[in-house]
């Protein structure tokens, strides 16, 4: 059972979130390569991160069509648009590049968020169970009794006009209960323990208690797991644009690229698939890493 | 187990009385973010002056606060009354009665696609761990979790479909779909279904074969194996049901969840569903529709989460026992 | 494959076994679980396999029963009644298993699949092997738990493992191998996790039955307690290596392989003064892996010279034709261990006490379905006590660190009784409302 409650905890598998569960792969001795995979989704988040950082240096502008280039160019037909243009004329290297911030904000500062409060509630919670932990939980249940995009959707739908932080915010709520109950599975295991028991029989405070010796022991587990949830977290927002809620154009969002394209799939395919596949890369490379991640400090043997 | 159950019903009442409320909510939510936000945006003519706006509010009752509002929607919610789309004027409910029976269509058959797929790729990865197939079987369900539901439904149709009736495929499905017999609607749904199950078969496999490979090692398999019978045998007949305790789970949730989130596929796909008609309304700003859709489907997604724990107990013996 | 039960007339012994060797290729090397052993067992005769965890005894028999791990490589020649059985086709080899040779596992908890029923688990084989119809299948299933001596045997059939007692639970997987009328039983470990108690009751089941039905049977266990009384032959094995062989009487009497005169010395006898109190034999068997050449046992051994570490001993008859050891310095005649003597050595007045306890309730109050978790635990519990207290009590006599018989017991129950607890720690956890949604606490 241990393994459903990660999953579900989050209620994100929406986008495809992979089921933890190679602990037996790990038998296999599967840990100990790091192998090609490792390296090349290193190497594109690499290439990530370089397009987030150097998105103004890139000859145009996401935002204006390309000087003397017509719409729908298709892609590797030209230097330096290797990637084509869309259907206005715009560089959609330039594009899928500001696409990238989109993406590492809607990933990072919800994911930040999340384990901040998400962190915070489950310290609590573990520490003090009974009433406070009862309180807790019915409000993460509540939240995870939506279906995650529905209440994405839901939030589109009052948070407006949308834009990244609309999204972000939304995307930050989504995240709280799913770390507020890995942390706190976590931290309970962890309270178990002797070193626990004997800080707690010391008279240590609280807040010690909480942050020198439940804290530390629970970091671990829950970086690997927000390299997945980040993951999720760029599906979600490319999903709400696909459905024409997300970010608006011109704002370049990697979801809407493949929305504003996908009805002229037959005729220009590259157009759609490119974002597609900037994005499945995305997701696939951080899918690998949170793997490893994950086999090496081991979620299930945190008792999840 | 009674006891247990009596538990998992007591903690659904807090857990509903929330859901509830922050649907009622959205509205003041709306407020919240930009003051001059109205839930009456559908109604407004560009003659309007701040005035009339106020007065809209107050006839739909938007200008009470937010306790009372929520009395009288529990009151009509009984009833079966989720209020009047602000686009059409309709009556939420009869809007969700046509199209429930589409998006539970769709979810079924792609939560079948999705388990007759993953079962036995589960069972033959197990049976074959650390080996050439479940090595192969594995790089591709790594590989499909990274594909989006929307990329999938794209590259489907682009592989399937004839030029000239590229997107959507299906263009003039009418609403009738719902009234339809079940068998005349995945004529319609295979393609949509697909590409929903795509999403859950490569966690299902991952799910089964993880657990499999534990109930691999337990000693009662040796048991079966020493009696000679075949490995087929022993891999279903004996494996397959202890592992497939927190399948079985996860396939419940997971059609709460496909309820909820068929939205891509019916948008894309232009299917007449929940989902379709929640983006519809979004953006039309149509509140009421959106309220009564989300809540809808969210109450049915905390119940049914509550059946399969009950299931759960009642599959698993030993459990059954207490 | 033909079933050829009335081969006993016949000079063809039931089980015939000729270097067979099953070596395990790990990650570190060939790992030799076993590596050369020949045997043979006549028809309706008893062989008690006997040796120290980790003596190959286990693996020998799986790999007779098909069931070694899958990095396991087996040659060598086992014949059933003559027919070769290494090699063959596996379709030719698995109508056999389950069919002519059966086996009971080590522990009736986990050796039942908790989530079939107790009908199924014992007619797969008949409706496999026998092409038994449902309905025959399990009538003979009824007939067989009868048998077994498991009371309401209708009521039992449908019922789930976890609804009855270990000991119930080990009588269904005698039944179970039972089932297709086998030549030829194997018992591995078969009582080892059970309680003292119930131990001697299953042993005397097995042994009625194998009298009754003319069955071949091997007996394996670490404890030569539990194999002196009930076996024709015994056979010792240490590191991979069958050491020496012989009637049960004879091995006694006479043994001449020093690791099990070690062996003897170590079982804990109540008839023997003071100064003869079990002497644990010291340090640890080789490493299957690494080990090279001479005799295993050398460097534990009291006797051992140059020629024990270089060169490895075979097996030769050594006066007796039947009594064959593998000993450059075989024990001088005279070791006179009478077998009942180390048998009795198991049976105290306390023990028999409690036998005849457990029996009354062990007939009387079956239906433990209502709080099995309790009284198993409670039975774990004092099983732990009763070990330690063993245990505490050999560490004062014998301060040297310690491997017998005895100990390895006492930290087997010691395991039984904190796997026991774990599990329903394990249970209770699964039992909250949690099961989905939330984190067990």
């Amino acid at each position: 059972m241990s393994l459903t409650q990660t999953e579900n905890s989050l209620g994100l598998t929406e986008s495809g979130v992979e089921t933890p569960g190679e602990a037996a792969a790990e038998i296999k001795g599967k840990r100990k390569k790091a192998g090609l995979l490792w390296w090349f989704a290193c190497a594109w988040l690499g290439i990530i991160v370089l397009m987030v950082v150097f998105a103004d240096l890139l000859p145009n502008p996401y935002d204006q069509p390309v000087p003397d280039a017509s719409a729908h160019e298709s892609p590797f037909s030209s230097w330096p648009e290797f990637l084509g243009t869309d259907y206005l004329g715009r560089s959609t290297l330039s594009r899928i590049a500001a696409g990238a911030r989109t993406s590492v904000t809607v990933a990072t500062i919800p994911v930040a968020s999340g384990i901040l409060i998400g962190g915070l509630l489950g310290l609590v919670s573990a520490y003090f169970r009974g009433t406070t932990e009862a309180v807790i939980d019915i409000f993460a249940d509540a939240l995870l009794a939506f279906p995650p995009l529905l209440l994405l959707l839901m939030m589109s739908s009052v948070l407006y006009p949308p834009s990244v932080w609309t999204i972000t915010l939304g995307l930050a709520i989504l995240t709280v209960p799913g770390f507020y109950r890995l942390t706190k599975a976590n931290a309970i295991a962890q309270s178990k323990r002797e070193y626990v028991v004997v800080a707690k029989a010391m008279g240590a405070r609280p807040g010690r208690i909480m942050f020198k010796e439940l804290m530390p022991n629970t970091v671990a587990t829950i970086l690997s797991y927000a390299v997945i949830v980040m993951a999720v977290m760029i599906v979600a927002e490319g999903s709400l644009s696909f459905l024409g809620v997300g970010v608006p154009d011109p704002e370049p969002s990697w979801g809407g690229m493949v929305y504003k394209e996908k009805d002229n799939l037959e005729d220009y395919p590259g157009q759609v698939f490119v974002p597609c596949a900037v994005l499945f890369l995305t997701v696939f490379s951080l899918n690998v890493i949170g793997d490893r991640l994950r086999s090496k400090f081991d979620v299930r043997d945190s008792n999840l | 187990m009674w006891r247990l159950l009596g538990r998992k019903v007591l903690h659904l009442i807090p857990v509903l009385f929330l859901v509830t409320l922050a649907t009622t909510a959205m509205p003041d939510m709306l407020k919240l973010g930009d003051s001059s936000a109205t839930p009456v945006a559908p109604k407004i003519t560009m003659d309007m002056k701040p005035e009339d706006i106020k007065k809209l509010e107050h006839e739909y009752g938007y200008d009470k606060p937010l306790l009372e509002r929520y009395g009288t929607w529990v009151k009509d919610a009984v009833t079966g009354d989720f209020g009047t789309s602000m686009a059409t004027d309709q009556p939420v409910i009869d809007g969700i009665k046509e199209r429930y029976p589409v998006t539970l269509e769709l979810a079924l058959a792609a939560l079948i696609i999705a388990l007759g797929v993953a079962v036995p790729l589960g069972v033959w990865a197990a049976a074959k761990a650390g080996r050439i197939p479940d090595k192969v079987l594995g790089g591709v369900s790594s590989g499909l979790l990274a594909v989006p539901p929307f990329v999938s439904a794209i590259l489907l149709v682009y592989l399937f479909s004839v030029p000239g009736v590229i997107s959507p495929v299906f263009p003039n499905l009418s609403t009738d779909l719902g009234t339809a017999n079940f068998i005349d609607g995945l004529e319609y749904l295979w393609l949509p279904a697909i590409v929903l199950a795509l999403a859950e078969i490569p966690q299902f496999q991952r799910l089964l074969r993880s657990d499999m490979l534990g109930t691999l090692q337990e000693d009662y398999i040796l048991t079966a194996r020493s009696k000679g019978l075949s490995a087929p045998y022993v891999l279903f007949r004996h494996a397959l049901r202890p592992s497939s305790f927190s399948l079985i789970t996860i396939s419940g949730l997971t059609l709460g969840r496909l309820i909820g989130g068929t939205v891509i596929v019916e948008f894309y796909f232009g299917i007449p569903g929940l989902g379709q008609s929640i983006v519809n309304a979004i953006n039309a700003k149509d509140i009421p529709t959106v309220q009564g859709t989300v809540v809808v489907i969210a109450v049915g997604y905390v119940v049914l989460n509550a059946l399969v724990d009950i299931g759960y107990m009642l599959i698993d013996p030993r459990v059954r026992a207490r | 494959m033909d079933r050829n039960k009335d081969a006993s007339a016949s000079d063809v012994p039931l089980l015939e076994v000729e270097d067979l060797k099953v070596h395990l290729n790990t990650p570190r090397g060939t790992l030799k679980a076993v590596d050369g052993v020949s045997f043979r067992i006549g028809n309706g005769q008893t062989l008690g396999l006997v040796g120290e965890s980790g003596s190959g005894k286990s693996m020998l028999v799986r790999s007779l029963m098909g069931i070694s791990p899958s990095i396991a490589k087996i040659s060598g020649s086992v014949k059933l009644s003559g027919a070769e059985l290494v090699g063959i086709p596996r379709k030719q080899a698995r109508a056999v298993w389950g069919n002519r040779v059966a086996m009971v596992f080590q522990d009736p908890m986990t050796s039942l699949n908790p989530v079939v029923r107790i009908d199924r688990q014992l007619t797969e084989s008949m409706r496999e092997h026998l092409d038994m119809s449902r309905a025959d299948a399990r009538t003979r299933a009824v007939d067989l738990l009868k048998l077994v001596g498991i009371p309401e045997p209708e009521k039992r059939a449908k019922q789930y493992p976890h609804q009855l007692s270990g000991g119930m639970r080990q009588r269904v997987t005698i039944a179970m191998a039972l089932a297709c009328d086998p030549d030829l039983l194997i018992a591995d470990e078969a009582t080892t996790a059970l309680d003292v108690t119930v131990q001697r009751q299953i042993l005397d089941l097995l042994q009625e039955i194998q009298a009754d039905r003319g069955m071949g049977m091997i007996l394996v266990s670490h404890d030569l307690g539990v194999v002196a009384g009930r076996t024709d032959e015994i056979a010792v094995m240490y590191a991979g290596r069958m050491v020496e062989h012989s009637p049960t009487q004879d091995l006694f009497a006479h043994r001449r392989h020093r690791y099990t005169e070690a062996l003897l010395a170590a079982v804990p006898r109540l008839d023997v003064p003071k100064d003869q109190r079990p002497r644990p034999i010291p340090g640890s068997p080789p490493d299957l892996v690494t080990f090279k050449g001479g005799c295993a046992f050398a460097a534990r051994c009291t006797a051992a010279d140059d020629v024990c570490r270089t060169e490895r001993p075979v097996m030769t008859a050594n006066g007796n034709p039947r009594h064959l050891s593998a000993c450059h310095h075989p024990v001088a005649v005279g070791g006179e261990t009478e077998a009942a003597e180390v048998e009795g050595a198991v049976k105290t007045a306390e023990v028999e006490e409690a036998v005849k306890a457990a029996e009354a309730e062990d007939t009387e109050a079956t239906d433990v379905s209502e709080a099995p978790e309790t009284s198993e635990a409670a039975d774990s519990t004092a099983e732990v006590e009763e070990a330690e207290e063993a245990a505490e009590v050999e560490e004062a006599d014998a301060p040297e660190p310690v491997e017998t018989s005895e100990t390895s017991e006492a930290a087997e129950a010691g395991d039984a009784a904190d796997e026991a607890d774990d599990e329903a720690e394990a249970e209770a956890e699964d039992a909250k409302p949690s099961l989905s949604k939330e984190v067990p606490a």
